[in-house]
């Protein structure tokens, strides 16, 4: 089951970073055509959108939270 | 036979079984649509009859029912808190929902409809607006504090901000794209392992071997995406309930 967590972890890292780029593409791509600017928010965007990935990217693999985390959770809080 | 029918990928056609048209509208009862309702009728009868006559030590199937209760109690407890408890119904048929979809999914000639991302990606759009709403609702416009982490100088505001709020934006695509990635490549993987079975022959025996074992991890996977879908659910749902 370890490896399997392993795995699913790279799987996530993986995903995060493509997806930033993914999601900034989409949205520069959908303003550009919506306002008639292209190419310059898709430029804009994809950087954004690079910055982004590789944050979620940065948050996943050092724990801080599961995606977007802010914080973590408080160790005071009743388990078990 | 066609060469379609023998595709790997044919396992993910969607066919309509009663069309229905409203004007331009598709609103035919498919065979997703019909897994969907076999998963909730089942999801529902088994907790219904499990826990029908609720006795002190409880049977095989009230014990099932149990844990599966005390799991997403659990997760729910430990990643939102005291406060996530009422949003404990919505979480528990979501994870069902999962959970009952990926398992029907491994029953040879069925559809999994988690495997297509237009039903991941509505129920991960329903977290994230449930979520967000949950968020406003709570905090007000103080919400959206959350797009300035602590501790982040204010001339890299205009840096930060646009930056967190495509990493909030992230959150819907990536729980979607998870669950729809690993359900259609697992199912494609068996599907292509079983038919070297059947084109090697003697030596088929070794693709065979393989795809039973790919079976268990695919059984494992289905509830591990279940499991991860629901807790990224709740912390999604700790990130708007509890602001820093």
């Amino acid at each position: 089951m370890s490896r399997g967590a392993g795995l699913s972890l790279a799987l996530r890292l993986a995903m995060e970073l493509v997806v930033g780029f993914a999601i900034g593409i989409g949205i520069g791509v959908g303003l550009d055509y919506w306002l008639n600017t292209s190419p310059l928010f898709l430029i804009i965007f994809f950087f954004l959108g690079a910055g982004a990935g590789m944050l979620n990217v940065y948050r996943v693999a050092t724990g801080a939270g599961q995606s977007i985390g802010y914080k973590k959770p408080p160790p005071d809080r009743n388990k078990g | 036979m066609a060469a379609e029918e023998h595709s790997p990928l044919a396992q993910f056609e969607i066919k309509p079984l009663v069309s229905l048209r409203l004007g331009d509208l598709d609103l035919s009862y498919t065979n997703s649509a019909l897994f969907m309702t076999i998963a909730m009728v089942l999801a529902a009868s088994f907790l219904l009859l499990a826990t029908r006559r609720s006795a002190l030590v409880p049977g095989r199937w009230q014990s099932m029912a149990e844990i599966s209760y005390e799991f997403v109690a659990n997760m729910i407890r430990d990643n939102v808190g005291q406060e996530g408890r009422k949003y404990f119904p919505f979480i528990f048929s979501l994870f069902m929902f999962v959970l009952f979809g990926n398992l029907l999914g491994m029953i040879p000639y069925s559809f999994t409809y988690t495997s297509h991302i237009i039903v991941t990606f509505a129920m991960a759009a329903v977290v994230f607006i449930g979520v967000t709403v949950i968020g406003f609702k709570k905090h007000g416009l103080h919400f959206l504090s959350f797009l300035m982490p602590a501790g982040v100088p204010i001339f890299m505001a205009p840096l930060i901000v646009p930056i967190e709020i495509l990493s909030y934006f992230t959150r819907p695509v990536s729980l979607s794209l998870r669950l729809f990635a690993n359900m259609t490549a697992g199912h494609t993987m068996l599907k292509v392992f079983a038919g070297f079975v059947a084109l090697l022959g003697v030596f088929g025996v070794v693709p065979l071997l393989l795809v039973a074992a790919l079976t268990g991890m695919e059984l494992i996977i289905a509830f591990l995406q279940a499991y991860v879908f629901t807790i990224l659910t709740c912390v999604y749902l700790n990130d708007a309930l509890h602001l820093h």
